[in-house]
Parts: C-alpha cells; sequence; structure tokens
C-alpha cells in the first residue's frame, strides 16, 4: 500500500460521513418540525330512535247523573274522581295514560295539543272537558316513559242523558 | 395553497433551499476568512406553538329520517338541519386556541378532513370537514380558529352515539 492510496481512502471515508450528516439534518428537519404543533379534537352526533306514543288509557268519568244545576267531575292523574255537588257518580273512573318510547336517556317534551276537548252524544248533545297534564318533560329511563292526564267534565244542568266521547291529542318531542 | 403562499407543501421544498445554502456558506466561508469585513448575523427565536381544543364540533341529536340528509355546522356554530331531519340538542363547531410567538403567521392544516363516526356497534357515518383559516396571525402570541364540519346522515341511520377523532396540525410557515 502506498502513501497516496492511504490519504485516499480517509477521504472518501470523510465523504460518507459528511454526506450522512447532511442526510440526517434534513430527515429531522422534515420529518418533526420542533416548533410545530397538532390538536385532537372530536366529531360526535346523537342519532335518536322515533318516538312512539301509545294511549295506555282513556280518560273515564265514569257514570253520571245530572241535576238540576250545572256542575264539575274532576279525574286527577291518579284516577282519583271529584264529584260535584248535586251529582251523582258511578263505575270506576280512569285519568288518561301514555306509554312514550324512544332514545334511552333522553328527555322529552310533554304537552296537550289542545287544553279542552268536547265530548258528544252523536245527537248534538255536547259537554266541555278541560284537560291537564303535570308533565311537561319526561327522561325515557329505559327507553321508555309514562304520563297521565288528568281532566275536568262540565256537566251541564239536566245534561241529557247518553254515551258522550270525544277526543284529544298530546304531543311528545325531543327537546 | 394559500393565497399569501407561505403556507402548504411548498415550503418543505424552501427549508430543502434554506439548508442547502446554509451549507453553501459555511463551505465558501473559509475562502474569505482572511479579508477584514462587517457582517450581521440575525436569528429569530420561536416559541414552540401550542395547540389546545376549546370547543368539540357537536353535531346535537339527529331524528334520522328515510332519505338520506345532511347535518351542517357552520364555523360560527349554527346548524343548518336538512330535510327531513330532524335536529335537537345543541350544536357546536370545532374550536381550538393557539399559542406561539408574537406577531408570527403559522400555517394550518388538517390532517383528517375527512372522519369516520363510529359507534359501539360498528355503524359508521363521515363527516367532512373544513378549517375556518388556513394561515392565521398570532397577534399578541395567540389566536383561535373553528373547524366546520357537514355529516351526511343516511337513511333509517341506527341508532346510537357516534363519535370519530380529527387532527390539526399548526406549523410557522
Amino acid at each position: 500500500m502506498t502513501a497516496g492510496m492511504f490519504w485516499g481512502k480517509i477521504m472518501i471515508l470523510l465523504s460518507k460521513k459528511t454526506i450522512g450528516a447532511v442526510a440526517a439534518i434534513l430527515a429531522t428537519a422534515i420529518v418533526s418540525p420542533a416548533y410545530a404543533a397538532s390538536g385532537n379534537g372530536t366529531a360526535s352526533v346523537k342519532i335518536l330512535r322515533a318516538i312512539t306514543v301509545t294511549k295506555s288509557s282513556d280518560l273515564y268519568f265514569g257514570k253520571i247523573l245530572p241535576s238540576a244545576s250545572a256542575a264539575t267531575v274532576a279525574v286527577a292523574e291518579s284516577g282519583a274522581r271529584t264529584c260535584g255537588a248535586g251529582l251523582g257518580c258511578y263505575d270506576t273512573a280512569t285519568s288518561g295514560g301514555f306509554h312514550v318510547v324512544g332514545t334511552t336517556g333522553e328527555v322529552v317534551s310533554v304537552s296537550l295539543d289542545s287544553a279542552t276537548a268536547t265530548l258528544s252524544d252523536g245527537a248534538s248533545h255536547s259537554m266541555t272537558v278541560n284537560l291537564a297534564t303535570s308533565t311537561t318533560a319526561l327522561t325515557l329511563t329505559g327507553g321508555a316513559g309514562d304520563f297521565k292526564v288528568a281532566g275536568t267534565l262540565n256537566v251541564g244542568a239536566s245534561q241529557a242523558d247518553g254515551t258522550y266521547t270525544g277526543q284529544y291529542s298530546v304531543s311528545v318531542n325531543y327537546q | 395553497m394559500p393565497a399569501d403562499g407561505r403556507c402548504g407543501p411548498g415550503r418543505l421544498v424552501k427549508l430543502f433551499a434554506h439548508l442547502l445554502a446554509g451549507i453553501a456558506a459555511v463551505s465558501t466561508a473559509s475562502a474569505v476568512a482572511a479579508a477584514p469585513g462587517v457582517a450581521s448575523a440575525s436569528v429569530r427565536i420561536l416559541r414552540p406553538i401550542a395547540v389546545t381544543k376549546t370547543a368539540d364540533l357537536a353535531f346535537g341529536k339527529v331524528l334520522p329520517a328515510t332519505s338520506a340528509a345532511t347535518v351542517t355546522i357552520k364555523q360560527d356554530g349554527t346548524r343548518l338541519c336538512g330535510s327531513p331531519l330532524r335536529c335537537y340538542g345543541t350544536p357546536s363547531a370545532g374550536r381550538f386556541h393557539i399559542v406561539g410567538s408574537n406577531g408570527q403567521i403559522v400555517c394550518i392544516t388538517l390532517a383528517t378532513p375527512r372522519v369516520t363516526l363510529r359507534d359501539s356497534a360498528a355503524h359508521t357515518m363521515t363527516a367532512n370537514l373544513s378549517l375556518s383559516t388556513a394561515t392565521l396571525a398570532l397577534s399578541g402570541g395567540s389566536a383561535d380558529f373553528a373547524i366546520a364540519g357537514a355529516l351526511t346522515i343516511t337513511a333509517n341511520q341506527a341508532e346510537g352515539a357516534y363519535a370519530g377523532t380529527y387532527v390539526v396540525a399548526v406549523d410557522y410557515p
């Protein structure tokens, strides 16, 4: 081996090392600049189940014997009936009941579409009912909930005998 | 590529150029070392950027329909509920707070412009995200930006709580 060849080898080694160092600097700068930053965010949505409302009981005032003066019959949400003075009340009254099914844990709003309903006997006699519910919001624990509707029936003086019926509707919605 | 040309893929090329120029300067410096002269050297030391999420992108609650439709959250957080969907709950745009060197411009990129939202039962939806801005000046050393999103709700989308993660990157140009 001559002296010239020896020095030649050293030069080659140095060059390789220099190239390696430059490559390392470039790689570091491109892959992860130390001054940059990133942040994570979450995108979310809750898909709800369509609400179904099923009537579980009709609002039933029972059988009533009218009197010579007007009076009221009230059925509370508990089903307890208050028979107005002068009236005779028979049979077992029930409050209106509704069963709501929807997404578990959601709170739904409850409202009566109208505060009154008209009961007719089909022969042009009628009475009005004032409706009420204490439930304005209902939590669907386990995906379901129930609420009641109370009513106060206005019985006219010497109200014509007959079977009177009417309809009312409720609205239940997510909020 | 933003209009100002300072952000975007092009800057990697610039980085190469700067490095090569620096190497060239070092290698030629020794040639003039013996000559007298005056030169100035300067450097701007930058503060590392910190990014903090201040609000998640929330589409709220949606009642799906028998046809597909889109729910859009705008950058101001307001929601457009595509017919015939019904939307409930409180929507929110995604929001991030950036802290860095006062007066510097930063580049913002959305690493995941499409994010998949999943529930716990392998149902998925896809949201397309967009940035309120791609460049931001750190006036007073900080700034905020928002993420808007459009979520396609397929017909009769399965009930459930869906979520997905997206990543934003903030860098000096």
